[in-house]
């Protein structure tokens, strides 16, 4: 089980994206660049106050490649022009989602996490989607090795930032 | 004859409520079928009154207030309005063309309350689905 935010980690979510698009009977046409920007928050031991962020780019609804990039600039380079999409949220929030805690369509509907892009193209393969991000946050085994999400001393306190976050805070 | 508009009514999310990343969403869609169809936006041109959006798998609100030339979103249900309610998965597909509202309306999938006057909900139904043609152009091509 890999250690979250490790080459490891984000290697297993990529299998599970695609373990999870194969599912699916339509998959849509073309390529497009999703950045995630996990904004440093103070509270998650993982991301610190610069933040993380990386590219993940979908070719025929299959991940084709994930990489980290240290600025705008850089991810500019890496996806070859301006990405099709943003997502942008606090880093405890990004953390209770990849250890399954609440729902990632929910944080987008709250404003929670920010989405940037054409919203149409989103709607036209919401399954598709919901596919990917349930992959994300429910079929690797991670492992937290500074402590399991929700943290305590987060927004929502102990129970986590998100709707429907449950759980106990967890040492390693 | 055709009546022209010099530009598409604008459309804004008002920041605050429980659903803000929905009525942000609401409001790019919006925009972006306006944008896309003039005669969505003559419709939505001259349209007064609101229309409340329900995600209700999701406990989850926008309401839609047409104020002629201008839109504006907010992520709460206001006032005594027409509803539209499904899911969010069945929001996205009826939006998106992948799914007929009337079919889900006789499975009781989307539910519609009715308020006088109907136009705006009229509109709203309108509006809010993306022309087909939007779909067959190259790029982004997902």
């Amino acid at each position: 089980m890999p250690d979250v935010y490790t080459t490891e980690w984000y290697e297993a979510v990529r299998d599970a994206m695609n373990a999870s698009a194969a599912d699916l009977p339509d998959l849509p046409d073309g390529s497009f660049v999703v950045a995630i920007e996990i904004v440093g928050d103070g509270i998650s031991p993982y991301v610190g106050t610069e933040g993380r962020r990386f590219l993940v780019r979908i070719d025929a609804g299959r991940c084709s490649w994930w990489r980290e990039t240290l600025d705008r600039a850089e991810e500019r380079r890496e996806a070859g022009g301006p990405v099709d999409y943003r997502f942008t949220g606090p880093a405890t929030v990004f953390d209770e989602l990849a250890a399954g805690i609440g729902d990632p369509i929910d944080a987008a509907l709250r404003g929670i996490i920010n989405v940037r892009g054409d919203v149409r193209f989103l709607l036209r393969h919401a399954d598709h989607v919901k596919a990917l991000l349930d992959a994300y946050t429910t079929r690797v085994a991670t492992t937290w090795p500074r402590g399991r999400p929700p943290y305590d001393g987060s927004p929502g306190g102990s129970q986590g930032v998100l709707p429907g976050a449950k759980g106990e805070s967890a040492s390693a | 004859m055709v009546r022209r508009l010099s530009a598409p009514p604008a459309v804004v999310a008002e920041e605050g409520g429980e659903a803000a990343g929905m009525a942000a969403m609401v409001a790019d869609l919006i925009e972006a079928n306006m944008a896309g169809s003039p005669r969505r936006a003559r419709a939505v041109s001259g349209t007064q009154g609101n229309v409340v959006l329900s995600a209700d798998d999701r406990g989850l609100s926008v309401t839609v207030s047409f104020h002629r030339e201008r839109v504006s979103v907010v992520g709460s249900s206001l006032g005594d309005a027409p509803v539209l309610a499904g899911s969010w998965m069945d929001m996205a597909r009826v939006c998106s063309g992948r799914c007929s509202p009337a079919r889900l309306v006789l499975r009781r999938r989307l539910r519609v309350r009715l308020r006088r006057p109907l136009r705006p909900l009229l509109v709203a139904a309108y509006v809010l689905k993306v022309p087909r043609s939007t779909y067959s152009k190259e790029k982004p091509s997902w």
